[in-house]
């Protein structure tokens, strides 16, 4: 199972991106990937202006589950996956 | 008197402080609730608050006797700054910092002195008293979670990432990224232009040139001076600057090499699928041809023309660049000429 992260937006408006394979990720960071898909409530957009946007994406096994998750509710731990690559 | 008025509007209204400023805010920047609810509260926040200086008014007022000090202690009342060190963490506002102007700290003390310009921008060249004209306070918040490369406007504050010192060095470098994101609050108390589409790339736009105009202000560079026309040429890492980018963005070239994020400067280039900050570069072209076909500096009278534009009542939140590109013709006066002549070259107008 693969883990894409898209991150758009920001004052750059750069698209950022990046993946990882699901068994490579620490305990946080899959604690906190459970914990987003496991929402009941799929959060919107975080408020304001220059405020990234991210879409994960988990592909395996001929399915593929996608969220959009806000800035605000982005952990640290996931954000971090994502880069801009000029 | 705008005084009355208001009162009058809270008399019909209704409106009382049964639920603290605090709370009102918390809930305003929940992504959890609808964006229609958060709008509701964000409004209440706002209004409440300023009922709030309206009632502290009065008190002073009746303590005095003088009731002619009312409107007077309104229409004077100046922001304030409150700063904030998030210590590389997520939740905001952060730590309250006591006493910014006397900080060790560059991030505190870059982000106080010049977000204390802006607003001085904003007092002297446009007459505005701070992000509602109603002097409300200016917070910001610096050290925002880790390696963040961003800074934005979340609806009530702006706040500072320190980049990644890979492609981005801290975002309070540039005085233009602090001068954006305080627009973005003006926007937001005006024509609250929708973020998405064309009404989104002119928000992004507006930000961008007040944020350039006030830049060429603060430094003393004429419209001609292209340096004055980078965004965030402060913020750019040294590995990128090694590979010859020198800025984020440029008004004046906005599809150039030097540009880390490159920009259409054309309306037949204008993608419907990009980010708002893509688009943005074909407005941002307009001003600058336009600031540059006046003359001298763009503070001067080209920035007035779009501040005119940007607080007109007609300016609607779903305004195309066509609206907008009308808008400023209306408002122009006897700078018309050259401002069709920069709309034509940008293809937005004929």
């Amino acid at each position: 199972m693969r883990l894409k992260v898209e991150r758009r937006g920001g004052f750059v408006g750069k698209l950022a991106t990046g993946e990882r394979d699901v068994g490579e990720l620490s305990p946080v960071q899959r604690e906190a990937l459970d914990a987003l898909f496991d929402a009941p409530q799929k959060p919107g957009r975080s408020p304001g202006a220059d405020r990234f946007q991210y879409k994960l994406q988990l592909v395996g096994d001929g399915v593929t589950k996608e969220i959009e998750v806000p800035e605000d509710s982005m952990p640290d731990e996931l954000a971090s996956i994502a880069r801009i690559n000029p | 008197m705008r005084l009355t008025t208001r009162l009058e509007h809270r008399k019909e209204h209704g409106c009382c402080f049964i639920v603290p400023l605090n709370v009102l805010r918390t809930y305003a920047g929940d992504p959890r609730l609808d964006p229609k609810v958060r709008a509701k509260l964000m409004e209440t926040f706002v209004q409440t608050g300023n009922l709030k200086r309206v009632r502290e008014a009065g008190r002073l007022a009746c303590l005095t006797s003088r009731r002619s000090l009312m409107p007077t202690l309104v229409a004077v009342q100046q922001a304030q700054q409150q700063l904030f060190d998030c210590q590389h963490r997520q939740s905001l506002p952060g730590q309250a910092i006591s006493n910014p102007g006397a900080s060790t700290d560059k991030a505190v003390s870059t982000v106080y002195n010049v977000t204390g310009k802006v607003a001085e921008f904003y007092l002297k060249i446009l007459g505005r008293n701070s992000i509602d004209n109603q002097g409300q306070d200016l917070v910001s918040s610096v050290h925002y979670r880790v390696d963040f490369d961003n800074a934005f406007w979340n609806g009530n504050q702006m706040v500072y990432g320190d980049g990644d010192g890979r492609l981005f060095t801290e975002f309070y470098n540039s005085p233009d990224v602090i001068g954006h994101e305080l627009t973005h609050g003006v926007t937001q108390n005006e024509s609250g232009l929708l973020y998405e589409g064309e009404s989104g790339a002119l928000n992004e736009s507006i930000s961008d040139v007040f944020g350039a105009v006030f830049n060429q202000w603060l430094n003393g560079w004429p419209s001609s001076n292209a340096q004055g026309w980078l965004i965030g040429a402060g913020i750019i890492a040294a590995p990128e600057r090694a590979a010859g980018k020198t800025c984020l963005r440029d008004m004046l070239d906005p599809p150039a090499d030097h540009c880390l994020s490159p920009q259409p400067a054309s309306y037949a280039n204008f993608d419907p699928t990009a980010d708002v900050h893509y688009n943005s570069g074909i407005t941002n072209k307009a001003f600058a041809l336009f600031a540059q076909a006046v003359g001298a500096n763009s503070w001067q009278d080209a920035i007035k023309v779009w501040y005119a534009a940007c607080t007109d009542k007609r300016l609607t939140s779903s305004a195309t660049f066509k609206d907008f590109a009308e808008l400023t013709l209306n408002v122009a006066q006897n700078l018309a000429g050259p401002l069709q002549t920069a709309w034509t070259q940008v293809q937005v107008l004929p």
